[in-house]
């Protein structure tokens, strides 16, 4: 599960922007909403149950959890939304992935063109059909998940539930 | 959470290798003795300067690394780390290139103007790891548009009350709510000022506390209960209001009603005014906090307060949504009618058929007031998700029984004549996560009124523009 020490994050959303350049304009993380414990953030985002809820009446049988644990969505998804009821956590949401590409050099030289990680509407001529989306851990990166990766300060940091629960009883003790 | 910082990232990599490079340099200055003295343009020099110049741009590209979010090149954390101790070790590197040699032309300029950059790094270093936990701690868990709606509710709320009171009270509210400025320009938000108001008073303040004086007296010489309790509810709220403006990061003064009429908070169990009807219980429960020893925020007895659950017989009956931190004890709880009242409709506060500005329909949006109902109006979430739609049993609370209110719980005790029911204040053991949410701070507080420092930088730099540019010249 994605945690945020709120002790380091200086609120700059990279991990949102990081996280919407990896999966065609659409962040699948909501930074300011989730609860806080003991300056720890647990920010809207996948927990990867141990039972999915989203699983059941999926149509196309879409969802499907790695090896590694990882849940994810595959391109069978129809956009039915059962998922995103489903959900307990609410982190499921229904959005329009693009292949655009926002230029860098455009946007930090000129300031044409939008900023690279910010939310994308489609093309002219692709399709505008909604998907359910949600965080993969980014399992197709190499680099390993891009929130983390693009945290400047070192404030996002992927933890295991086990290790979470050591901490936070760690914490309630100190 | 120990989660590795910026600074020690890597267990201090690159302040390592930024002290061996300029322990290097140093100690390369010091064996070289070159003929004519140290220089820019011996061979230590243009070595030096060359070192300095890819210092700057690996600076430089930080800010096209961090944007770069599908780059495997290192991760951004490293890279900050580097930035922040190379950026430093900048500053002996070029100092050792130009061999002290300071004077009155665009060299010296174009190595003053670095020191500033590094000094502004060297601030936002400070700033990285200052201003995190204030932020926490300023916003409670909640986020800035969460705290414009609660600004928004404490004046809807206002409103409500101001209703059942009289016209002219009515009048008071909505000027100031209409006076109640957020945000600002430019300027204003590095001053870290609030706002003034666009309408400027027609009275001066200080009419406006006669009349408020007068008005408390003329109060307390009427008879007992009614509309006075409402009027100490408008009072509260407004008087609740700049404190949110404020933690929102924006502006507002309690602006007081100029040119209205007197609005005071009447005495405790003031006599009620001839044709309103007396206060239901639940309306004139009245909280006395006390401040506990232990209490983590920072203003003793402010409670802090969000949700009230009524867990009467050990049972939870019911909730309901109240201020987030209540002015100065003692103050009056919001009823528990007003707020089912709004669940309903929050048009209901004021009759969509007139205006009581410009006494015209409110439909036809032909003022402020007539837009702001308006938009009040929209259908919005629904209102279950922070107002409870079922009643709340106050009629069965009873002396002895417990309420649970945040960090605190609050015993129904036994009425001293003046109030139906006295709630007591103790404070529990807090949660984990909840004693952040006590720390109820101002963005002023938080450092971010602080904006000498920007315009000292502002000045520096124009001076140098003013005054080095053109001796560069000569």
């Amino acid at each position: 599960m994605l945690l945020i020490d709120e002790s380091l994050c200086i609120r700059c959303d990279y991990c949102e922007k990081a996280c919407a350049d990896s999966h065609g304009g659409v962040s699948r993380l909501n930074r300011e909403a989730g609860p806080t414990f003991a300056h720890v953030h647990v920010p809207t985002s996948c927990r990867h149950c141990e039972h999915p809820h989203c699983m059941k009446e999926c149509p196309p049988d879409a969802i499907h959890r790695n090896p590694n644990g990882e849940v994810y969505i595959d391109d069978t998804c129809i956009g039915c939304g059962n998922c995103e009821q489903n959900c307990p956590y609410g982190v499921i949401q229904m959005g329009t992935e693009t292949s655009r590409k926002p230029s860098l050099w455009s946007w930090l030289l000129t300031g044409l063109g939008p900023e690279p990680g910010s939310e994308l509407k489609p093309k002219k001529g692709e399709s505008d059909r909604k998907k359910a989306v949600k965080c993969d851990m980014c399992k197709d990166l190499p680099g390993g998940p891009a929130c983390v990766r693009a945290c400047p300060t070192g404030a996002a940091v992927r933890m295991s539930p086990e290790a979470f629960f050591e901490m936070t009883e760690n914490a309630g003790r100190d | 959470m120990h989660a590795s910082s910026f600074l020690t990232h890597g267990e201090f990599r690159y302040l390592k290798v930024a002290l061996g490079l300029v322990a290097a340099a140093i100690l390369a200055y010091a064996v070289h003795d070159p003929m004519g003295g140290p220089a820019g343009d011996t061979w230590l020099g243009y070595t030096l300067g060359g070192l300095g110049a890819a210092l700057i741009l690996s600076l430089l590209w930080y800010g096209v690394r961090k944007r770069r979010f599908r780059s495997n090149t290192g991760t951004v954390r490293g890279w900050l780390s580097a930035h922040v101790y190379f950026g430093a070790a900048l500053v002996v590197i070029t100092t050792l290139h130009c061999a002290f040699q300071f004077g009155w032309n665009v060299h010296t300029i174009a190595y003053t103007l670095m020191l500033l950059v590094v000094t502004s790094g060297i601030y936002g270093v400070y700033a990285y790891r200052r201003y995190p936990d204030l932020m926490t701690e300023n916003r409670t868990g909640i986020g800035p548009q969460a705290m414009l709606d609660e600004v928004a509710s404490i004046e809807q709320q206002a409103v409500e009350l101001a209703d059942r009171i009289d016209d002219a009270t009515h009048q008071v509210v909505l000027r100031s709510i209409r006076n109640n400025r957020i945000g600002g320009g430019v300027l204003t938000q590095l001053r870290g000022e609030r706002p003034r108001s666009k309408r400027k008073s027609s009275a001066p303040r200080s009419s406006w506390r006669k009349e408020r004086d007068a008005g408390r007296g003329s109060r307390e010489d009427q008879g007992a209960g009614g509309g006075s309790h409402h009027a100490r509810g408008v009072h509260d709220a407004l008087r609740r209001r700049p404190a949110r403006r404020g933690r929102a990061g924006t502006a507002g003064a309690a602006h007081p009603p100029a040119d209205g009429p007197a609005l005071a908070p009447p005495r405790a169990g003031a006599p009620a005014q001839p044709g309103h009807p007396a206060p239901r219980p639940a309306a004139d429960l009245a909280l006395r906090a006390r401040p506990a020893g232990r209490r983590p925020a920072r203003r003793p007895g402010r409670p802090h307060l969000r949700r009230v659950h009524v867990l009467v017989g050990g049972r939870c009956r019911s909730s309901f949504a109240t201020s987030r931190a209540s002015p100065s004890p003692p103050s009056a709880i919001p009823t528990t009618r007003s707020r089912r009242t709004r669940s309903r409709s929050a048009a209901a506060a004021m009759p969509t058929s007139s205006c009581r500005t410009c006494t015209s329909p409110c439909t036809t949006r032909c003022c402020v007031t007539c837009r702001r109902v308006a938009s009040r109006s929209r259908p919005g979430p629904p209102a279950a998700s922070r107002w409870t739609a079922a009643p709340v049993a106050t009629g069965n609370l009873r002396a002895g029984d417990t309420l649970g209110v945040g960090l605190s719980t609050l015993r129904l005790q036994r009425a001293d004549g003046t109030h139906d029911l006295v709630l007591d204040v103790e404070e529990t053991q807090a949660q984990p996560g909840q004693a952040a949410e006590a720390g109820a701070t101002s963005l002023q507080e938080a450092g971010l009124g602080r904006r000498r420092w920007a315009w000292a930088a502002l000045v520096v730099v124009i001076l140098l523009l003013g005054v080095g540019v053109p001796l560069g010249r000569m």
